[in-house]
């Protein structure tokens, strides 16, 4: 541990909900916002006669995120009910290598590289490397296993914490390419050294 | 069905080879005709807006696909590993997409939607890139009977 390496993997258990709320890029303080603005500008729209086939368009996004949100698409809940992984409770394991993620049907692997998205919220570190999925760990259980802060300058060393003044965003596009911007080319730090843990190239 | 077989290559895209073959597989309307709908929309005064948006977004989307989030030239761009040497392989336990830094390996229970189109066999691997095929190369190593059977055993074909 002191030569700087570490591990720490952990079966997660993110129900629905907590993924939702986990997941969801605005805030939710901003959520009733958005879907009362949309849903006034909607409702002008169906006054006049010229526009209002798109206000009756635009009403139904309102609509369905206040009634029925797992509808939308690419909305979070369609996520989690679409996606196989997360109600099989992934291992999602850490080191001072990279991240891997695994479940029944899944094992992979990715190396600590640039762009990686970091964000700590209600007690989960959140880890989004570029084309992998976002990786929770429990805030408290890395700090119980010693591992926290090398995880951090892991975080600060590849990535950028979500929302901050470094990377203000406000989508997953844009964020790529502030980062992107930000740091230049990607890089990987073990270069073609690809295997960690239990994936091996020989299978 | 259980009869092992394994088939790999390897390819390294330029942004132009990447930006065409997901434009071709991807299920979107082509420019010319979402251009052709957008002009049709404007002959009426009720459909005019809508013309003139799905007019804008057309424009927008072919010329100034950088300002849309998600499209394949931001995703050339944006993301590290699209531009190194991948290896798609794929045999009797799954598939695998392998590039430097990432290795992901999925069984065929866990593959998604997938389809056949202009030459190539597409698997969708939930939450992760698609595995690309061509279907030339997997007849040529004969192993292109199995695969299909396999897609349609686990996967969900999607629709055109």
């Amino acid at each position: 541990m002191s030569d700087g390496r570490f591990k720490f993997s952990a079966e997660i258990n993110l129900t629905e909900q907590q993924f939702v709320m986990l997941n969801r890029l605005t805030s939710p303080k901003r959520w009733p916002f958005y879907i009362t603005a949309t849903a006034i500008v909607a409702l002008l729209m169906l006054l006049h006669p010229f526009t209002f086939l798109v206000g009756v368009g635009l009403f139904i996004i309102p609509a369905l995120a206040i009634f029925a949100p797992h509808k939308l698409l690419n909305c979070q809940e369609q996520l989690y009910r679409k996606s196989p992984y997360f109600r099989q409770q992934p291992v999602l394991s850490v080191s001072d290598k990279g991240l891997s993620f695994r479940t029944e049907q899944v094992e992979a692997e990715v190396l600590w590289s640039k762009p990686t998205v970091w964000q700590e919220i209600h007690g989960w570190l959140k880890i989004s490397p570029a084309g992998f999925p976002a990786c929770w760990f429990p805030v408290p259980d890395l700090k119980r296993a010693g591992v926290y802060d090398q995880l951090m300058l892991k975080c600060r060393e590849f990535g950028v914490k979500f929302d901050s003044d470094e990377a203000n965003r406000s989508d997953s596009g844009k964020q790529f390419r502030t980062i992107y911007t930000t740091y230049g080319p990607p890089i990987s730090c073990h270069a073609d050294d690809f295997t960690f843990g239990e994936t091996s190239d020989n299978r | 069905m259980d009869q092992a077989f394994s088939f790999s290559w390897n390819v390294r895209f330029n942004e132009q080879q990447y930006v065409d073959l997901h434009r071709s597989l991807s299920s979107e309307l082509p420019f010319g005709r979402r251009a052709l709908l957008g002009v049709a929309l404007l002959f009426s005064k009720y459909t005019m807006l809508i013309g003139i948006l799905c007019l804008c977004l057309t424009v927008f989307g072919r010329f100034m696909s950088r300002f849309f989030p998600g499209v394949s030239t931001n995703s050339y761009r944006e993301m590290p590993f699209v531009r190194h040497k991948t290896t798609y392989l794929v045999n009797e336990q799954g598939l695998t997409v392998k590039s430097r830094g990432r290795k992901i390996f999925v069984r065929w229970s866990g593959i998604g939607t997938w389809q056949q189109k202009n030459g190539w066999l597409s698997v969708g691997l939930p939450w992760f890139p698609q595995c690309l095929f061509r279907i030339s190369d997997l007849k040529q190593a004969g192993v292109y009977d199995q695969v299909v059977a396999r897609c349609r055993t686990h996967g969900k074909k999607k629709r055109r």
